[in-house]
């Protein structure tokens, strides 16, 4: 098993095309997940790296193309075929109920049952809560308490509660939108202290972002999208500066490792 | 109880201050509440207490609080149902040609169909509310007030603006005047339900996933709620109370009659309102509906019994509506501020 995990990406997407009416959204992408791997992807606006990822998480059912999670091809078509399969998605905007206390959102749409009569669900609301207070403490995120509403929170807060919620439910993979385009100097580096204690945990990420220096920080290897095509796939390295420089000229067309294969496949 | 150590034991009872605010929240409510019995007991003291006008008080707090705890509902999932009012007349009446008239071909029917048959109407109009606004994204308002002037119109039209009236000695009237240990069958109606409606708010998954499609139906729905079934129950109970108010109002009066209930959509909005229900959705308890609906019936009953002009009684009411949402407003965002700065 070991073995295999080593050399087994945990996600393998290939080929993926993608139309929107005459809009190619996606054009034949390949991209590669290994185990406890963080993976930094970027590109312009409408690259296609939010398309990608929205295939990977359910939200839309691709073209062309397979899947494979953990060398075994899977058909996602759902959300929740997606959650079931372990991937779970980290929404820019944190998706959270404002209105319910942390518990309730770590738990939203999963609540432990303590027992049910046909529709009627009643809750254990002690053990969401004592889980929920376990996972925080796990990943060192500082809630002073697990039944606070979620409106109370700050921006950072509330990202680090839906990257728990994420994490709460053995995910095999944790996809994060943007996770740290609406926070502040310091949140920023609290969610990235919580990205690398996933990643330590053994966790393996996709992170979509805009500030690169976000990826250079905590990521492994750096996937630029344009065009609908991938560019560039290559490890995380160097300073901040030179590392800045490469993407940037990946993201913007003046570079591109993979414009031959394509003139192979057309 | 499989803790791991003291430090989780402290973390979780650790906002002991904020659930002390939260039942604030009610406690302003009911000193208010008991402010005002205590107000009216000492304007009438010969009166007020009376076993007679408490059952007027409780009849009252039946009608508006079964009301409000369906219009609770509708709106902590994000809606309103306006038409509420109009569904009790509709009902009635209906109940009323069903049990003494029959329809078309069908002949009298006995209570226990008449009522079976008149809650399963009021529960299509709330699943066709529903369907309308979680389908055709019509705006509840908009849907719930064509159905306000429709269930008028036809309950009018049915009876030909007549009311139905029922035999002074039908059993039927026990509902509606009733009482046991001179506690009005409908109050022990609205008891019943409010427990049930406790239970389901607070300890169901139904009743998480209700606050949640009002707190943020994106992040309700990308969590795997069935964002559109929890809407249309919503409507579907909303519209059920008014049908269950409905018999009760038409046992009480002792008819169905098609002018019935008017306004009183709004009547049970306000008590949803002062019981600190947010219109904006995610925010609300049964509870506090009930002590709304319990507020107004005190005030229209004692403001009758220290004979205050009619004209007044309604400046009143309004005047508490606002100072109950802006004092209840003004609390929300000290408790917030509260804390944020902690």
């Amino acid at each position: 098993m070991t073995a295999t995990t080593a050399t087994t990406p945990i996600v393998e997407m290939r080929n993926i095309k993608k139309s929107f009416g005459a809009v190619q959204a996606l054009r034949g992408v390949d991209l590669t997940l290994m185990h406890n791997e963080v993976l930094g992807l970027v590109g312009d606006n409408a690259a296609g790296k939010s398309t990608l990822m929205k295939v990977l998480s359910g939200a839309y059912i691709p073209d062309e193309g397979e899947i494979y999670l953990e060398g075994k091809r899977v058909h996602i078509t759902g959300p929740d075929d997606a959650r079931r399969l372990g991937i779970e998605m980290v929404y820019q905007d944190f998706m959270l109920a404002n209105n319910l206390d942390v518990a309730a959102n770590i738990f939203l749409g999963r609540e432990v049952v303590r027992w049910a009569l046909g529709p009627i669900r009643v809750m254990d609301k002690r053990a969401m809560e004592i889980q929920s207070q376990q996972l925080l403490r796990r990943l060192n995120i500082n809630v002073s308490s697990v039944r606070l509403k979620v409106e109370h929170l700050s921006g950072g807060q509330r990202q680090a509660v839906a990257i728990g919620r994420a994490t709460a439910f053995n995910a095999k993979v944790i996809i994060m939108d943007e996770p740290t385009a609406a926070l502040s100097v310091s949140a920023i580096g609290q969610v990235l202290d919580l990205i690398r204690e996933l990643k330590a945990q053994g966790a393996s990420i996709i992170i979509i972002s805009h500030r690169l220096e976000d990826i250079h920080e905590v990521g492994d290897r750096v996937v630029v999208l344009r065009h609908g095509r991938k560019v560039a796939d290559y490890p995380v390295t160097g300073d901040v500066q030179s590392f800045r420089e490469r993407v940037v000229s990946y993201m913007v067309g003046a570079r591109d490792d993979f414009s031959k294969v394509v003139a192979e496949e057309d | 109880m499989d803790m791991t150590g003291a430090q989780e034991q402290r973390a979780l009872e650790g906002p002991g201050f904020l659930t002390r605010i939260v039942q604030i929240r009610e406690a302003g409510i009911v000193i208010a509440f008991v402010a005002l019995c205590l107000y009216f007991w000492w304007q009438r003291p010969d009166v007020f207490l009376n076993p007679a006008n408490l059952a007027v008080i409780m009849r009252f707090i039946a009608t508006f609080g079964l009301l409000a705890i369906g219009q609770l509902l509708v709106i902590i999932s994000g809606g309103i149902d306006l038409s509420v009012g109009s569904m009790t007349a509709l009902t009635g009446v209906l109940f009323a040609t069903l049990m003494m008239k029959g329809v078309g071909a069908i002949p009298p029917l006995g209570i226990a169909p008449s009522v079976v048959i008149v809650l399963i109407v009021a529960g299509l109009v709330g699943a066709w509310h529903g369907f309308c606004v979680t389908k055709l994204h019509i705006p509840p308002f908009i849907i719930t007030l064509g159905t306000w002037l429709m269930a008028r119109g036809l309950a009018a039209f049915m009876t030909q603006g007549y009311p139905i009236v029922f035999p002074s000695n039908h059993p039927f009237l026990w509902f509606g005047q009733g009482e046991i240990a001179r506690i009005p069958i409908m109050f022990i109606v609205l008891v019943i339900v409010a427990t049930l409606v406790f239970f389901l708010l607070n300890s169901t998954t139904l009743g998480r996933h209700i606050y949640a499609v009002g707190g943020n139906i994106e992040a309700a729905r990308v969590s795997g709620i069935k964002v559109n079934r929890v809407r249309i129950f919503c409507f579907i109970v909303s519209s059920l109370m008014a049908g269950l108010v409905g018999l009760l109002l038409a046992s009480r009066l002792g008819q169905g009659t098609p002018t019935v209930g008017a306004a009183y959509e709004l009547w049970a909005i306000a008590a949803t309102v002062i019981g600190g229900t947010s219109l904006f959705g995610g925010e609300g308890t049964v509870q506090g509906a009930i002590l709304g609906a319990a507020i107004m019936g005190v005030m229209v009953n004692g403001m009758v019994l220290i004979n205050l002009s009619s004209y007044l009684q309604d400046v009143v009411l309004g005047a508490v509506l606002v100072i109950a949402v802006t004092y209840d407003t003004w609390r929300r965002r000290r408790q917030l501020g509260q804390v944020r700065r902690k």
